[in-house]
């Protein structure tokens, strides 16, 4: 009786529903393929900067991040401290990424199948196209795991099982030398791009966003620059690297033929004819380099846009706004960033430091650490009380930095002017709370003026992974390195002065002399790459790949003091003494991942 | 030596001497010869030692004083004659029944002149039956007042001749003596209850009932009386009561979910997931929110053979709740109410202004950093001469009062006649928290709980083999709390400086600095609203019995339907203050104060609303058979049950499929003589969670028991041991919880980020990918074996229950985890792969007496246990220090301090460490010597959190009507993990934190304190020094006195006048005192700070009478 009680509701315990949706569902389907495709995409939020998820501004020497120190969430704090191993798992994007990958792969793997995509009449191209989305997914991915890691593990174009026995090949695969890995990554640039629109122009409108032949192309641009730095291009230091079998990961011998892969990689998109820099213009026409350079960022989609990040709202703004405009007020430009911006006059204020850290000043520039005048930033209606230091800057310093007594961007909220004050017991100061800004500088690159955290209110727009300006200092950097003296590079170094509003190298109003030597032009365009692009997670890369992050990342770090009240507050502080081993060249390796595949080798030092 | 002891030594020594052997029990010879000297004894001794020697069973309830004093000298005299030396000159006679002698009183004969004036006698006939529906053979069943009385015969069965208005007392050795009266009927038939704790005692086991000398398995049971405690929640009580419970309960706050319990440990990787099943009248319930008053018995099944009929779901032990029926009689109508006071049993105690400000100026100096207070700031908090702006605010003074109140109110009636029975509980409990308020809010923020219980069981005889039982039982609880979490509010107090700003402004602003939000614990206590919480539930089970015994004697069928509803909602009035931060004052002295947030007060309160609830569905259907033949003992039970739970508010698919469950359990049992037993016990049953191939497991288990000191060998110690008994079993019980998910073999498309493509972005695509791969797994495997020890001594003076349990569980439900991060999987496949070893011991030992008037009991109890992790499928660590492979599961790891840097030459010459190392900063042991601190340094730590050792010792004294009983509980082999701003100075920098009063106990540079409790002070974290390591790691051992209860019970004379069955008073404490070597907070909390709502001390005061 018993058993037929059992028996005869058989199916009491199988109710799990047979419309689940499943995998193969997915890839029949076209809107579920397109939300599977959509899925890849979103692994491009490991690149890019909300400043909480990423490292790469907290750990370079322009920022400060610090608000809640919990290890693994602004864990830049404690690295920047040297406290950092292995084992650590700070930032471990390795795993992030290879998901990413297997998903990109699964993506192409299936993707021909689609019935009901193949019944539309476009169907076949629009699958090419669609693999060509995801193989250029999963070649960013690599490229920027090489960016981070070094040498990696490059996958077969199958897709692994999951379930594998443990003994399996397939599970102990090795590093790939560095040279192998950077090909293999351009070459699957190179397909993807043949498949896809050239550029954001010619998609709809409500494809923007979606990869491009172009984006692509300064994919490669970048990685061929990092390939061909000294970095990975014959860095002797790192000739111990090498696999189990004996098989070097990183060639010991230079190869300049590097430097004109990477020139020509950059000139490609150059010659597409279909980018600029974003200019806008004022009063009689003129160039307003102001608005050009804070707008490039919020008019989205001109002219200098090459490929974005789409998810709305991942940069912290909540994070550059004042306390009591519902701000967190903490992510601190460094004392070396604001320094190394120039005067309105093009001279560098600052030529170096002493010994005890004080600046070297540039008697020519007209710069002083001392005393206050009336000064107007070209955002606010009036001019204010400022600290000569931060009066008669170039352009970017006042598109780029919020300093003390400066208003906050937003003039227009229901609070009116609301000015920062990041002094101890300011407003935005560090009595009574952690959210603040330790250097008394916050960011404004990209802060949308009519953004206002008290209310929510956020100007969603994408964000910015590649644009052309950058394209045209990755030339200029590559072309002087194997063709010193090439027209080119004072040609496209100017561009970038000139839409900065600041006097160009032997040309155009009160030009500055141009550097002489290729060491000089070098300097300059090191110097501006990081002025252009601070704040746009370059910076941590630039160090690395020219390794000079020994003398850049650390030691003493300065800023004002922000732990006392005006006066005091005005002078130059240690906030942070930093620690660079040169291990930190690259990431290490994150134990978890040696410890599950036999077969990986750790980074030097690490 | 006890005198008893002593006597019965001296008997035993003339035993041998006479050189006469005891006769088999049971059997009277009469032609036998009996040897004996007895001296100066009481009568009840002298009975029993007649018995030791003659095998012979007395049955000599309720017949005057036997503790008179008799002696007696017999050389080869029959038992007759013995027995008449013996009673001579007491008053007493005797008659033989049978194998019995019943003793009773001498004018036992008298009645007979009386009979011819009886005029309407009746002839009453009955069964007596033990609560397992055993017939009870040599009951003395006697008329009251007239000394004529019988004996039940082999089936249990007795006839009288009496008055309809006679009354009748049954009594037998080893159960309660009922007295019932006659009342016209002819047939009356009777159960009788053992004596708690007597052998004979009838316990709940897995899906039924058992003697409990028969029983095989481990389990514990509490006296109920005992969980009786002024507290909110039921599961607060059990910790130290129970051998084999761990328990600790991490928050005091009223609504919250009382204590965590383990049953024997930790098996599995995860405590959540080893949570023991719990069931109530035999249906899977929560048990917390039960009135123990309505409770009739409590016990946890421990081992294989008492879970195994739980297949896949009682590898984490078993509880077992049933609650109160009536019994046969009049309304007894029971009242109890107290009343008290509680308060916080530690609270931690945080440093004033001055001793704050020195530190933090010491914390940047002297790490070359500038003072963050000046001297005249200092100055002014000190003299308190102006505290809007030079404030020294104790953040926990501003929120707490000194006590808190508590209230509980029982009645309930039972009762009922030979057809039906009812038992009808009602309760109330309040119980208001330890917050202050502020008088001018219209609204209550306070932390409070109310608690409305009914409970009823209802059982019918509808036929004469037809049983039916109905229980309803439901309770009602409205929770209020502040608009702002308790944590979030002790949070705060941990964040806010004494010197940031003042409780409230002078002027009745509220203050608190410019933030993302409000920070203020005092704002958040008492101006951001309220949460008003209701949670009710109904349960109910109709129970149908059927014998069987047309077909087969002692065949039973009973069916039971359970069907239970909860409904739990959640209503948030919120709002947000204004904030204000003075930083000054103007020319009239009046504060200038800033606006914090602006735009963000609101002057209304917010509506929002969480709801939760589900229903479920129970069915079981049952078989059982029970009978003697001679000696032998046979039982079987064969059970089949499912369930179904919906969740009425699910938000998915996945979660509003109802949780469902069916499976088949069987139990054969044989006894032999009450000496052997053997028992086997199966569960066949799945889980919904596995595939259809994978679904059913077949759960056995045996175990045996050895009834030694009824061996003939035995007999020569049975005056002192009377019982002594061995238990084994071992099998195989499951455990289906697989972390939470459901239906792990099938794979899973998961909703993922998406991403936005568009100019405007405006073109949205959720995002799709793989969740779950398919894993083809099963449920866990409890191998279990335990050994136990049941002992009796000294006439029940000592008892010991004692098991040492070993538990190897395989198959545990992990992701698999030495899969290569490069396959880029969204989530690694589940298999059964872990490998959890778990052993240890647990025992309970009581010693009771008495001395007159005075009686007195012991009661310890101990409960040890060990885990050890065997497998993980993690990858081998660099370092066999680092391996989680044959540790404790959650075993800490962290750095070994060893003490502090004395000197900057001792810094240079030792492994290098992160960050800013001064003198005064921990010194860290280097375990890989690679001149540097790491992670790779870190080792196990400590035992973690979670006690191996719990133990109990309960007293209890009673002299005439007053008694004093109590309960001390303890840990051991546990350890609290320090960590957080405030337990470690400036721990987010000089910015925010408060710091404790112990503060001063630092090494300084003045001071350079090598014991100190803190290291050099820091500003933030700049160094390791706030790292875990052994530094911070504290012993947690406790002993709490948990609860002491002083009675009085109204004297016998004055009840009857009064009419009143019984009436008491009574003073009771809870967490009255704690020992413990750590003193900074609640040491039961746990890890961290105490930065929770503590346990809390009660006083009550009560009364309770029935009548």
């Amino acid at each position: 009786m018993l058993l037929s009680m059992i028996s005869c509701n058989k199916d009491f315990l199988n109710q799990v529903p047979d419309d689940k949706l499943t995998i193969e569902q997915v890839f029949q389907r076209k809107d579920l393929s397109e939300e599977y495709l959509a899925n890849i995409y979103y692994y491009l939020s490991y690149t890019y900067p909300n400043s909480t998820g990423n490292p790469w501004e907290g750990l370079s020497d322009e920022t400060d991040i610090t608000y809640n120190r919990d290890d693994n969430y602004y864990a830049s704090y404690q690295m920047n401290l040297g406290n950092w191993t292995a084992a650590s798992g700070y930032y471990d994007t390795w795993s992030n990424y290879y998901k990413g990958i297997r998903s990109a792969s699964y993506f192409i793997e299936n993707i021909g199948g689609n019935a009901q995509i193949l019944a539309l009449s476009n169907g076949q191209q629009l699958i090419t196209q669609y693999s060509a989305e995801a193989r250029f997914l999963r070649a960013f991915f690599y490229a920027r795991l090489i960016m981070q890691y070094g040498p990696v593990v490059i996958l077969p174009e199958t897709v692994i099982p999951p379930d594998l026995q443990s003994d399996d090949p397939l599970l102990a695969l090795p590093r790939s030398p560095l040279d192998s890995c950077v090909d293999y990554v351009a070459r699957q640039l190179d397909l993807a791009a043949k498949d896809l629109p050239a550029s954001y122009s010619q998609q709809s409108r409500l494809d923007y966003g979606r990869a491009t032949a172009a984006a692509c192309k300064a994919m490669k641009s970048e990685l061929l620059l990092y390939a061909a730095s000294p970095l990975f291009n014959g860095n002797k230091d790192y000739a111990a690297l090498k696999n189990n079998d004996g098989t070097a990961l990183i060639d010991t011998k230079a190869d300049n033929n590097k430097w004109k892969k990477a020139a020509d990689a950059a000139k490609e998109i150059i010659d597409m004819n279909r980018f600029e820099l974003y200019k806008e213009t004022g009063f009689g026409g003129q160039l307003d380099p102001y608005l050009s350079l804070q707008n490039m960022f919020l008019t989205t989609f001109n002219k200098e846009w090459i490929f974005s990040y789409q998810n709305a709202n991942v940069i912290n703004e909540r994070g550059l706004t004042p306390r009591k405009a519902s701000g967190y007020a903490s992510i601190g430009p460094t004392q070396k960033i604001v320094d190394e911006f120039e005067m309105s006059n093009g001279q560098r204020p600052i030529t170096g430091y002493k010994a005890d850290g004080s600046p070297i000043i540039n008697p020519e520039s007209g710069y002083s650490e001392t005393g206050f005048s009336d000064f107007k930033a070209f955002d606010d209606p009036k001019a204010r009380q400022t600290y000569n230091m931060w009066v008669n800057r170039e352009p970017r310093f006042y598109v780029n930095i919020s300093y003390g007594g400066r208003p906050w961007i937003n003039t227009t909220s229901s609070l009116g002017t609301v000015i920062y004050e990041p002094w101890w017991d300011g407003e935005s100061g560090g009595n009574g709370s952690w959210d603040y800004s330790r250097t008394g500088y916050l960011w404004r690159k990209n802060v949308s003026p009519n953004s206002d955290p008290k209310t929510g209110k956020y100007v969603s727009r994408p964000l910015l992974i590649f644009r052309y300006g950058e394209i045209l200092l990755n030339y200029v950097e590559a072309l002087n390195e194997y063709d010193p003296g090439n027209a080119d590079i004072l040609k496209y170094l100017n561009a970038i002065r000139e839409r900065a509003g600041v006097p160009q190298y032997g040309e155009g109003e009160n030009p500055l002399p141009a550097p002489g030597s290729q060491a000089e032009m070098r300097n300059a365009i090191h110097h501006e790459r990081w002025v252009e692009l601070c704040f746009e997670n370059r910076r941590y890369f630039d160090t690395r790949r020219w390794k000079i992050a020994t003398q850049t990342d650390g030691g003493k770090f300065y800023s004002m003091n922000s732990n006392a009240n005006p006066p005091a507050f005005y002078s130059r502080f240690v906030f942070e003494t930093r620690v660079f081993m040169p291990q930190y060249y690259l990431f290490p390796i994150p134990q978890s991942v040696m410890d599950r595949d036999e077969n990986m080798v750790q980074n030097p030092g690490w | 030596m006890n005198k008893g002891l002593f006597k019965y030594l001296m008997g035993m020594l003339l035993l041998l001497q006479s050189g006469i052997a005891a006769h088999t029990y049971g059997q009277v010879n009469r032609a036998d010869r009996i040897s004996i000297r007895l001296e100066n004894i009481t009568l009840e001794d002298a009975f029993k030692q007649l018995h030791q020697k003659t095998g012979v069973d007395f049955i000599y309830s309720s017949v005057g004083d036997l503790n008179q004093k008799v002696s007696v000298l017999a050389s080869e005299a029959s038992l007759d004659v013995v027995l008449e030396k013996l009673l001579s000159g007491t008053g007493l006679t005797f008659k033989k029944v049978g194998s019995k002698v019943v003793i009773h009183p001498r004018k036992a004969r008298q009645p007979e002149k009386q009979e011819q004036k009886v005029v309407q006698q009746v002839t009453i006939t009955g069964t007596v039956k033990d609560p397992l529906d055993n017939n009870l053979n040599g009951v003395s069943v006697q008329i009251v007042g007239s000394g004529q009385g019988t004996v039940t015969d082999s089936l249990g069965y007795y006839k009288l001749f009496v008055k309809p208005t006679d009354s009748l007392t049954f009594s037998f050795v080893g159960y309660e003596t009922i007295t019932l009266p006659v009342k016209n009927r002819v047939d009356l038939n009777v159960t009788m209850e053992a004596v708690s704790g007597s052998l004979n005692e009838v316990v709940a086991i897995g899906y039924g009932r058992q003697k409990k000398v028969s029983m095989v398995g481990a389990q514990s049971t509490v006296d109920v009386k005992q969980l009786k405690l002024p507290t909110a929640n039921l599961n607060t009580a059990l910790a130290g009561r129970l051998a084999g419970v761990v328990s600790v309960q991490r928050s005091g706050e009223l609504g919250s979910k009382g204590a965590d319990i383990w049953i024997r440990g930790i098996s599995t990787f995860s405590s959540s997931l080893s949570a023991p099943l719990v069931l109530v009248d035999g249906v899977p319930r929560d048990f917390s929110d039960i009135d123990p008053e309505d409770i009739s018995s409590f016990s946890i099944l421990k081992d294989a053979a008492a879970t195994a009929v739980y297949g896949v779901r009682g590898a984490n032990g078993v509880i077992l709740i049933s609650t109160k029926t009536g019994s046969i009689g009049k309304p007894t109508i029971k009242v109890r109410y107290n009343e008290g006071i509680t308060q916080f049993t530690k609270l931690p105690s945080f440093a004033g202004g001055v001793d704050y400000m020195k530190a933090a100026n010491e914390a940047s100096v002297t790490r070359g950093g500038q003072p963050v207070y000046s001297q005249e700031d200092i100055d002014k908090t000190a003299s308190r001469e102006d505290p809007d702006l030079y404030p020294d605010v104790d953040w926990y003074d501003a929120l707490f009062r000194n006590v808190g109140h508590q209230r509980n109110a029982n009645a309930n009636i039972g009762g009922g006649s030979e057809n039906a029975k009812y038992y009808i509980g009602l309760s109330y409990y309040d119980e208001t928290g330890m917050y202050k308020q502020d008088s001018l809010q219209k609204y209550d923020s306070q932390n409070s709980l109310k608690r409305y219980n009914v409970t009823s069981n209802l059982t019918v005889n509808v036929t004469k083999t037809t049983e039916v039982k109905l229980g309803v039982r439901g309770y009602l609880i409205n929770v209020n709390y502040p608009g702002t979490g308790a944590g979030t509010i002790f949070g705060n107090a941990f964040m806010k400086t004494p010197v940031i700003h003042p409780i409230m402004y002078s002027d009745g602003k509220t203050p608190d600095v410019a933030s993302s939000g409000l920070t203020n614990p005092y704002a958040q206590l008492t101006q951001t609203g309220y949460v008003n919480q209701w949670r009710s539930q109904l349960a109910s089970n109709l129970q149908v019995t059927q014998d069987l015994k047309f077909l087969l004697r002692g065949l039973s069928f009973t069916g039971k339907f359970a069907f239970d509803t909860y409904n739990y909602t959640s209503m948030h009035r919120e709002k947000v203050p204004d904030t204000y931060l003075a930083i000054g004052r103007d020319e009239d002295g009046n504060l200038i104060e800033q606006l914090t947030n602006p735009g963000k007060g609101t002057e209304y309160l917010n509506y929002s609303a969480v709801r939760n609830g589900d229903r479920t569905i129970y069915n079981e259907y049952s078989l059982n058979y029970h009978s003697s033949f001679g000696k032998h003992d046979v039982s079987g039970m064969l059970l089949y049950n499912q369930s179904d739970k919906l969740n009425t508010q699910a938000s998915d698919v996945i979660t509003s499929l109802p949780y469902r469950f069916k499976g088949l359990a069987g139990r054969a049992s044989y006894g032999f003589d009450d000496r052997y037993f053997a028992e086997f016990d199966f569960g066949y049953n799945g889980s919904e969670n596995f595939a259809p191939e994978n679904r059913y497991g077949f759960f056995p288990s045996i175990g045996l028991g050895w009834v030694v000191s009824k061996e003939k060998f035995f007999e020569p110690l049975r005056d002192a041991i009377s019982l002594l008994k061995f238990r084994f079993s071992h099998g195989e019980v499951g455990n289906s919880q697989i972390d939470g998910s459901r239906f792990a073999y099938i794979a899973t498309v998961d909703n993922t980020s998406g991403y936005t493509f568009g100019e405007k972005m405006d073109n949205k695509y959720g995002g799709k990918d793989i969740g779950d791969y398919a894993s083809d797994v099963t449920w866990e495997v409890a191998k279990k074996t335990n050994l136990g020890v049941d002992l009796d001594a000294l006439e029940g003076k000592i008892s010991l229950q004692a098991d040492v349990f070993k538990e190897h569980r395989t198959g545990i439900f992990l992701r698999r985890a030495s899969l290569p991060y490069y396959l880029g999987l969204q989530a690694n496949p589940y298999g059964n792969v872990g490998i959890i070893d778990n052993h240890g011991i647990d025992g309970t030992l009581t010693w009771r007496g008495r001395w007159g008037d005075f009686s007195y009991e012991f009661m310890g109890n101990f409960t040890w246990s060990r885990n050890k992790v065997i497998e993980d499928d993690l990858p081998n660590y660099k370092y066999p220090w680092m391996e989680r492979k044959g540790r404790k599961v959650s075993q800490t790891f962290g750095y070994v301090a060893l003490g502090l840097f004395e000197s900057e030459a001792e810094i240079e010459n030792s492994p290098t460490q992160n960050g800013d190392v001064r003198p005064g900063d921990i010194k860290f042991k280097d375990m890989n010597g690679d001149g540097k601190i790491d992670s790779y340094d870190m080792v196990p730590i400590g035992y973690g959190s979670i006690p191996e050792m719990v133990y109990g010792l309960g007293f209890s004294f009673s002299y005439k009507n007053f008694s004093l009983s109590g309960l001390f509980q303890g840990v051991g082999n546990v350890d609290l993990m320090l960590s957080g701003e405030g337990m470690q100075p400036f721990q987010q920098g000089l910015s925010r934190g408060n710091v404790l009063s112990n503060i001063n106990d630092r090494w300084s540079e003045d001071n350079p304190d090598p014991n100190a409790f803190y290291p050099r002070l820091t500003p933030g974290t700049l160094n390791d020094n706030y790292e875990n390591s052994t530094w911070w790691l504290k012993n947690g051992k406790y002993l709490r006195l948990k609860s002491l209860t002083i009675n009085y019970n109204l004297s016998k004379t004055l009840l009857k006048k009064m009419n009143f069955k019984d009436a008491y008073f009574f003073l009771e404490g809870i967490n009255l005192l704690t020992f413990s070597p750590f003193k900074i907070y609640d040491v039961e909390l746990g890890n961290g700070r105490g930065a929770a709502y503590p346990n809390m001390k009660t006083y009550a005061v009560g009364f309770g009478f029935s009548f």
